[in-house]
C-alpha cells in the first residue's frame, strides 16, 4: 500500500478527529458524511458550500439591521433562528452555540448584547469555514492520490 | 599492625572514591539543566512551527522527525537526570491514591501493541487476586510505573517469542517481616555502619533518604518474566550497576544501559528489592522479581488479615467485590479457547479459583470436542430436571423441533430446552422451573484468530443450537486494529448478545467477562431477537451510536413507493430531507413555504378528481411541515390544508419540524391539526421513528 497515501489518510483522519474533539463540529456533520455515496459524492460539500453562502448573506443582514435607527428585533430574531437552523443541521456546533445566546439578548432586546453577539458568530463561523475548507481540500488530495476517504468515528468524550 | 593500615588505607581509598563520584553527580545535576531548557526551547519553537507549515508538505514531516528526535534526547536526558538525583539523594517519594490493578493494566496495555509486532503477548497475571482486592493503594504512582515501564520495555526489547508475564500479589505479613519494620537503629546495623564508616552526609545511597515504612503497608510483590535471550548468571549483579549492558544480547539494541540501576534505586527507595529469580530446568529468559511496600487504602480494613489472602473460591470472589448471586445453582462452564499458551494458563487459573469449571481447547481444531463436552454436560441437567419423560422420547421431540423451527420461524425460535424458563406455550410437557432445575450457563471465550474464523464460528454456532439461548454467551475476543471477524462473511449472522471485546484480554476486561456469568451478577436476559437480520454487534469497548442508529436493519426501503412533501424555507433543510428520504425510498417533493404547501396540496386533488377517482385519497402520504417560514408559516399551512381535507374526508399525516420542542410549541402543534413533531435537524432516524408511531398508531400505511 501507497505509504505517501496512507499518511495522507492518517493526517486527514487527525484533522479531522480534532474537528471534533474541538466542538467545532459535532455529530450532526457525520450524519451528512453517511448520507453522501457514490449516487452524491458530493453531497457534504454541496450542503456545507450552501451554509456558507446563506450564512454569509444572513450575517450581513444581520449586521445591517441591528445597525438601523429602529432595531426591528423580530426580523433580527427571525435571521438568527435561520442561522441556528442550519448551522445546526450541517454540525457547526459553535456557531449554533452563539446564536442561541444571541437570540437571549435578542428577546431583551439588548442592542450592545447582540452585536457583541455577532461578532462571535462571525468569528466562530469564519473559524469552522476555514476548517472545512481546509478539511476539503485534504479530502481532496487523499482522492486524487487514488485514496478513499478514511470515515470519521465520533471521538467517545 | 600491617592489616590495621592497609584497612585504613582501604577505607581513605572508597571515602575519596565515593567522593568524586558524588560530586560528579552534583555537577551532572546542575549542567544538564541548561541542557533541559535548551531541548524545551527547541521543541516549544517546532510546536509554533506546525501552524506555519501546509498540511503534508515536505516541511512538516521534517518538522515532524526533529520534534520526536528532540523529545527523544529529553528522555534519555531525564534517564540521567534520575540517576545523577537519585544518587545526590535528592529524590522524594510523593504520595497519592491510586489504583494500583489500573496501573498494572495500563502498563501491560501500553507495551502489548509494540510486543505483538514482534510475535510476543503480554499477559496480566492476576495469580491469587489479591491485587484486585486491594488495587487502591497509597504511594508514588510515577515512581511505580517507571518500574514497570523499565521492565517491561527491556523485556521486550531482548524477547523474540512467547510471552512476558507481569504478576503482581499481595504478600502474607510475616515474622521476619514485622522483625525488618522495627526502627531502624537496631544492633546489627550499628555495627554494619560501624565497620564500614559510612557517614550519612558521605554516600548517596539510599540510606540517606530512608524510607518510612508505616504500620499501615503492605509488602506488594511483582514479577516481570519473559521467555528471551536471559541473563547469564555472572552477569546477574552487574546488570544493575549504571552504564552496564549485557554486550552479548545487546547487539542492535538502543538504550543508555541506565534502566536497571535507575529501577534498582527506586524499589529501594520504596523500601523493597529486585532479583533475578531462577527459573526451571528448560525455562528460558529472565524473571525479574521486586517487591514495594504501599499502603492500601480500604474504607475499614486497615491490616491485613491472613485470610483475606486466601485466595480461592466463592469467598474470594466475594472479596474481589464480584457479587454473588446463589453459591448452590448449577456451577458455570467456561470453555476457553485462547491462542497464547502462558494467558490460557492464567485465565483458567484465576477462573478455577473462583470456582467456576472450565474446559479448555489448546487449538482451535480440538473446539468441537470439547463443545461436545459441555453440551453433555448441560443437557444431563437439563434431562434430570425435567419431568418423566423418557431420554429417547426426549431427544425425539428435541432434533424434530429443531427441524420444524427452520419451516416455521414465526413460531417459537429455539430449542426445546427454552421451555424450561416456563414462557413456551407449545410445550406444555415441562413444568414450569423451579431455581433448581435451570440448566447451568455456558461462556464461551473465544480468541477470534486461534484458527480459520469460519470453521470456529460454525462449531460455535452448531453448539448454539442445541443449548438455550439465555443460558449462552459468547465473547469473541479480536484485535482492534486487524479484526479477524468478518461481519461479511459470515454474513451479520452475530448473535446480538455476543461481545466482541478487544484483546489483550486481562484486567478489567476479564473481570468484565466474569461477571457475565449467572453467579456473578450476570442477567440472562435475552434482548429481543426477531427485528434482527444485519443488527451490528454490541462491541464492549467501544460505544458505537451512530452505527447503531443508521444501520439498515431490513433490505426493502421503509418509503418505497410512498409521496411525501417537505415544507421548508431553508434550501439547506430541503437537501438533506431530500436526501434522507430518498434514502429511505420515498419520492420527495420540495415547496418553499406555507403558501405552496396549501397550493400543492389542492393541485393535487383536483388532479385526482379530474382523473375521476371516486374515492380521493390524499396527494401525499406524508407531510413534513417546518414551522416557521416567512409568507405562511407552518401553524397557518396546516390549518388550511385541514379544512381542505375535511371536505373529502381524507387525513394527511402531518409532521412538524421544530427547532425546539417546548411545551408551548408542542401544544402549538397539535391544535393547528399536526399529528407529530421531530426536533430539527430531523436525520432518516428521527424520521422514521415519528413514522413508525404514527403508523403503530393507524394513522397511515
Amino acid at each position: 500500500m501507497d505509504v505517501g497515501l496512507v499518511q495522507m489518510q492518517r493526517r486527514l483522519a487527525d484533522y479531522a478527529n480534532a474537528l471534533f474533539k474541538e466542538g467545532i463540529l459535532d455529530s450532526q456533520y457525520l450524519q451528512l458524511q453517511e448520507l453522501q455515496d457514490e449516487s452524491n459524492p458530493d453531497f457534504v460539500v454541496e450542503v456545507v458550500s450552501l451554509f456558507f453562502t446563506d450564512s454569509e448573506k444572513l450575517l450581513n443582514d444581520l449586521s445591517r439591521d441591528l445597525a438601523q435607527p429602529n432595531v426591528d428585533f423580530k426580523r433580527v430574531d427571525a435571521h438568527v433562528h435561520q442561522l441556528k437552523g442550519s448551522s445546526s443541521s450541517i454540525g457547526a456546533e459553535r456557531v449554533k452555540n452563539a446564536c442561541i445566546v444571541f437570540r437571549n439578548f435578542c428577546q431583551e432586546k439588548n442592542i450592545p448584547g447582540c452585536l457583541r453577539c455577532l461578532q462571535q458568530i462571525k468569528q466562530e463561523f469564519l473559524l469552522v469555514k476555514s476548517k472545512l475548507e481546509t478539511l476539503f481540500k485534504l479530502e481532496q488530495q487523499v482522492v486524487a492520490a487514488g485514496g478513499s476517504i478514511p470515515t470519521v468515528q465520533q471521538p467517545s468524550l | 599492625m600491617h592489616l590495621r593500615a592497609v584497612l585504613i588505607k582501604q577505607m581513605e581509598a572508597t571515602r575519596q572514591a565515593e567522593s568524586k563520584s558524588m560530586s560528579k553527580s552534583n555537577a551532572f545535576a546542575q549542567a544538564s539543566h541548561d541542557v533541559r531548557a535548551s531541548l524545551a526551547g527547541i521543541i516549544g519553537l517546532i510546536d509554533i512551527s506546525y501552524e506555519e507549515v501546509s498540511p503534508g508538505s515536505e516541511l512538516e514531516k521534517n518538522l515532524k522527525q526533529m520534534e520526536s528526535c528532540a523529545k527523544d534526547l529529553l528522555g534519555f536526558l531525564n534517564r540521567i537526570l534520575d540517576t545523577s538525583k537519585v544518587e545526590a539523594g535528592k529524590m522524594l517519594l510523593e504520595e497519592e491514591e491510586f489504583d494500583l490493578a489500573q496501573l498494572l493494566q495500563d502498563v501491560v496495555d501500553l507495551y502489548h501493541p509494540v510486543a505483538m509486532r514482534k510475535g510476543v503477548d503480554v499477559v496480566l497475571d492476576p495469580t491469587d487476586g489479591t491485587v484486585l482486592r486491594y488495587s487502591l493503594v497509597k504511594g508514588d504512582r510515577g515512581k511505580l510505573k517507571q518500574i514497570l515501564s523499565n521492565l517491561l520495555s527491556n523485556a521486550v526489547k531482548f524477547t523474540d517469542g512467547g510471552h512476558i508475564s507481569v504478576r503482581a500479589w499481595v504478600k502474607k505479613p510475616s515474622l521476619e517481616d514485622s522483625i525488618l519494620a522495627s526502627p531502624r537503629s537496631s544492633g546489627w546495623e550499628r555495627l554494619m555502619c560501624l565497620v564500614c564508616e559510612k557517614k550519612d552526609e558521605d554516600s548517596g545511597d539510599e540510606v540517606a533518604n530512608e524510607f518510612q515504612r508505616s504500620p499501615n503497608s503492605a509488602e506488594f510483590v511483582f514479577e516481570v518474566d519473559d521467555t528471551g535471550k536471559g541473563i547469564p548468571k555472572e552477569k546477574r549483579k552487574s546488570v544493575f550497576e549504571n552504564y552496564i549492558q549485557v554486550k552479548e544480547t545487546a547487539q542492535g539494541q538502543e538504550g543508555t544501559g541506565l534502566g536497571l540501576g535507575i529501577v534498582q534505586s527506586l524499589v529501594r527507595l520504596m523500601g523493597g528489592d529486585i532479583t533475578i529469580r531462577d527459573k526451571d530446568m528448560g525455562e528460558r529468559g529472565t524473571c525479574f522479581r521486586f517487591n514495594v511496600f504501599l499502603a492500601p487504602c480500604d474504607a475499614g480494613a486497615t491490616k491485613l488479615l491472613e485470610e483475606d489472602l486466601e485466595a480461592g473460591g466463592y469467598g474470594a470472589a466475594c472479596r474481589l467485590g464480584l457479587t454473588t448471586r446463589s453459591p448452590k445453582s448449577e456451577g458455570s462452564h467456561v470453555v476457553l479457547l485462547i491462542q497464547n499458551e502462558e494467558r490460557r494458563r492464567t485465565c483458567r487459573s484465576y477462573l478455577e479459583k473462583l470456582g467456576i469449571e472450565v474446559l479448555v481447547a489448546s487449538q482451535w481444531q480440538d473446539l468441537p470436542m470439547i463443545l461436545k463436552k459441555v453440551q453433555m454436560k448441560v443437557v444431563n441437567v437439563a434431562y434430570h430436571s425435567s419431568s418423566g419423560k423418557s431420554e429417547m422420547s426426549w431427544r425425539i421431540e428435541r432434533l424434530s423441533k429443531s427441524a420444524s423451527c427452520k419451516k416455521a420461524p414465526g413460531r417459537v425460535r429455539g430449542v426445546p430446552l427454552r421451555s424450561l424458563d416456563g414462557a413456551d406455550q407449545s410445550l406444555p410437557v415441562y413444568r414450569s422451573p423451579s431455581p433448581k432445575d435451570q440448566a447451568a450457563f455456558v461462556l464461551l471465550i473465544i480468541d477470534a484468530s486461534a484458527g480459520p474464523f469460519q470453521q470456529i464460528f460454525m462449531a460455535v454456532t452448531e453448539f448454539r443450537k442445541l443449548i438455550p439461548s439465555a443460558r449462552c454467551k459468547v465473547v469473541w475476543l479480536d484485535k482492534p486494529t486487524m479484526r479477524s471477524i468478518d461481519l461479511r462473511a459470515i454474513k451479520g449472522k452475530l448473535d446480538p448478545d455476543d461481545i466482541i471485546m478487544s484483546k489483550p484480554f486481562h484486567g478489567t476486561r476479564l473481570l468484565r467477562v466474569i461477571r457475565l456469568l449467572p453467579e456473578f451478577g450476570g442477567s440472562l436476559q435475552k434482548r429481543p431477537s426477531e427485528q434482527v437480520k444485519a443488527r451490528p454487534v454490541q462491541n464492549a469497548e467501544a460505544a458505537k451510536p451512530l452505527a447503531e442508529e443508521t444501520g439498515n436493519t431490513s433490505r426493502e426501503k421503509p418509503l418505497s413507493g410512498k409521496r411525501v412533501l417537505v415544507v421548508d424555507d431553508s434550501e439547506i433543510m430541503r437537501k438533506l430531507a431530500l436526501r434522507n428520504l430518498s434514502n429511505l425510498g420515498a419520492t420527495v417533493q420540495l415547496c418553499e413555504n406555507g403558501k405552496e404547501a396549501v397550493q400543492l396540496i389542492r393541485d393535487g386533488i383536483d388532479e385526482l378528481r379530474e382523473r375521476g377517482v371516486s374515492d380521493i385519497c390524499r396527494p401525499y402520504e406524508y407531510i413534513l411541515m417546518d414551522c416557521q417560514m416567512p409568507a405562511m408559516d407552518g401553524f397557518e399551512a396546516t390549518r388550511k390544508i385541514r379544512k381542505e381535507e375535511r371536505r373529502y374526508g381524507i387525513h394527511t399525516p402531518i409532521i412538524a419540524l421544530t427547532a425546539h420542542s417546548s411545551g408551548a410549541e408542542v401544544k402549538k402543534i397539535f391544535e393547528a391539526g399536526m399529528d407529530f413533531h421531530v426536533e430539527k435537524p430531523a436525520n432518516g432516524v428521527r424520521l422514521m421513528k415519528a413514522i413508525s408511531e404514527i403508523q403503530s398508531r393507524g394513522g397511515g400505511v
